[in-house]
């Protein structure tokens, strides 16, 4: 598997790229130049320079320091999320697609239900209800997505388990847990990875959203969600603000999206070595 | 030593007349035999027939609606510890060996699974490397093959490797369920004959199953015609001759048709 790994181009430039940014908020104070919550007003929409290599915003901070250290709440946060989601999904859609009977019914009806709702509504919904705080809008984006994951997880289980090395495994007394462990859970793992990180791209999006909504992360603490909403009252005299909170999404958002499609390739024993 | 009683078993139907009344279609009705140790029962039917459906009664996994299972007198769907004796005795091979195998699994993987079924039962710890080349070596195959994955085989090769696996937690039956209806015609008498040395070397008792009455003259005691999901005629290969339903006779005389054409 390591050797299919590095075989693969767009997972190693992919996984560099994302361990590289997770890096760099990791060690924000060391690389940042600068505090990110100093002002500096007199120096405020500053281009690039030097001193300020992404310029500074609207109250003269520098734009570099807040981008990088913006990388914890917003990689953190999304996933967190995602480890929520994809936890509860999983656990649920293995229940429901194991040992089927009322397990099943009881699961599936109540995830009939959570998908009758427009998803986006709902996190607002929830953050509302819950009032506007960091840990509500993870909260509500796990209940609104969960379900999503135990269906299609489900789905995946079904696939696999009336397959006849299942059945083998049964007729000899192979104990539950080796076929749960052993043959189920590795054989949708492949579909996991692909949906744990389009769920990264699709959380650091949402979260962003709800920051630029002033529903998330709130100011003055630096989240690229929130920065785009700061950057988004000035966009017609100041309109290069955007560039580096924008591009930045755009960039973690599709690296995670084409990260998934490259570890199921590299997860996959039928791809080519060689 | 095994033993079926009057067995029947239905599915519920695609589709269903009534809202709340499901449709059920019987699909084995009525069956019953007796396998004697060291026998070599064939189950001849038709596609649809019901074949694999008995197969997955015999093998402890599908609980007909009626009828029992015994196992040396215990009867395997009534207690845990009935289940427990059939699984440790009980092992299969299937038809389709593409899904017979986990992908995921190398070789010496899919072996160890087979493996570590006799060593929870008997307790004793092999030494697995030397025990997955021991087997492999029994089916016919180098020992380099173990570190293979499933799709790096050929059919027969793969097939080869499932009779490996089912022999490996050391069976007293083993149902074969067509093993050789996707392999070509001489791939096909290999493996029969890989089985028949098997049989005789480790004392087996083998169920079966196939659609084609050839491999059936070639390799078992016992016939059982099945029919629309009935048994309708349990007979003693080398007395075939005698065999007095319209189903049994229309197979045979086709074969012995095609027999006189060649000669
Ligand atoms: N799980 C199931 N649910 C509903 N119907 C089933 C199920 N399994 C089998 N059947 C039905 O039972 C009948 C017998 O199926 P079975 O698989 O035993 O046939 P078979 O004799 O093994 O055929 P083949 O030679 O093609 O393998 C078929 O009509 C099939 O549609
Ligand atoms: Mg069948």
């Amino acid at each position: 598997m390591v050797r299919r790994f590095f075989h693969n181009k767009t997972a190693v430039v992919t996984v560099t790229f994302l361990l590289l940014v997770a890096l760099m908020g990791v060690l924000a104070p060391v690389l940042a130049p600068h505090d990110p919550y100093e002002t500096d007003i007199l120096n405020k929409f500053s281009g690039f320079s030097l001193e300020y290599p992404l310029g500074t915003d609207n109250l003269g901070r520098c734009m570099l320091s807040r981008m990088i250290y913006g990388i914890r709440p917003t990689l953190g946060l999304s996933l967190l999320t995602m480890l929520g989601t994809i936890g509860i999904g999983t656990l649920m859609g293995l229940l429901a697609g194991y040992f089927r009977g009322i397990p099943e019914e009881l699961i599936m009806r109540t995830v009939d239900v959570m998908l009758s709702f427009p998803s986006q509504i709902m996190v607002f919904a929830v953050v509302a209800l819950l009032g506007v705080n960091v840990q509500n809008v993870i909260l509500a984006n796990i209940f609104i997505k969960w379900a999503w994951y135990a269906r299609m997880i489900r789905t995946g289980v079904m696939q696999y388990r009336d397959r006849n090395f299942i059945q083998f495994s049964r007729c000899i007394g192979t104990p539950e847990r080796f076929i749960l462990f052993r043959h189920l859970v590795p054989s949708i793992a492949a579909d996991l990875v692909v949906l744990a990180s389009l769920d990264v791209g699709w959380a650091i999006i949402n979260i962003s959203t709800l920051s630029f909504l002033g529903l998330g992360v709130q100011a003055p603490v630096p989240e690229w969600g929130a920065m785009l909403n700061e950057a988004k009252n000035v966009l017609t005299s100041n309109p290069v603000q955007m560039l580096a909170p924008g591009i930045a999404i755009v960039l973690v958002v599709s690296a995670f999206n084409l990260m998934g499609d490259a570890l199921r390739d590299v997860l996959d024993p039928k791809e080519a070595e060689g | 030593m095994l033993e079926l009683k009057n067995i029947s078993v239905s599915f519920r139907s695609e589709n269903q007349e009534k809202w709340f009344r499901t449709t059920r279609t019987q699909v084995l009705s009525d069956i019953s035999f007796q396998l004697k140790k060291g026998d070599c029962l064939g189950i001849l039917g038709e596609s649809g027939s019901g074949k694999s459906t008995i197969g997955r009664v015999i093998s402890g996994l599908l609980k007909p609606d009626s009828g029992q299972v015994f196992l040396d007198g215990v009867s395997i769907y009534d207690s845990r510890e009935g289940r427990k004796m059939l699984q440790s005795r009980m092992s299969v091979v299937f038809q389709d060996y593409t899904t017979s195998a986990n992908p995921r699994f190398r070789v010496r993987d899919i072996l160890m699974e087979g493996i570590s079924a006799w060593e929870r039962k008997s307790g004793e710890r092999l030494e697995r490397c030397k025990e997955s080349e021991r087997l492999l070596n029994q089916v016919g195959l180098s020992g380099d093959f173990a570190d293979r994955f499933p799709h790096e085989l050929s059919g027969g090769q793969l097939q080869r490797v499932c009779i490996a696996r089912a022999v490996a937690s050391r069976p007293e039956i083993i149902l074969l369920d067509e093993p050789i209806s996707s392999l070509d015609a001489h791939t096909q008498v290999q493996i029969m004959d890989l089985l028949t040395e098997l049989k005789k070397l480790l004392g087996l008792t083998y169920i079966f199953i196939t659609h084609e009455l050839t491999s059936v003259t070639y390799f078992c005691d016992q016939v059982l015609f099945l029919y629309q999901g009935t048994g309708v005629e349990h007979i003693a290969v080398s007395r075939i001759r005698e065999a007095k339903h319209p189903y049994a006779v229309q197979l045979l005389s086709s074969v012995i048709e095609l027999e006189g054409d060649k000669s």
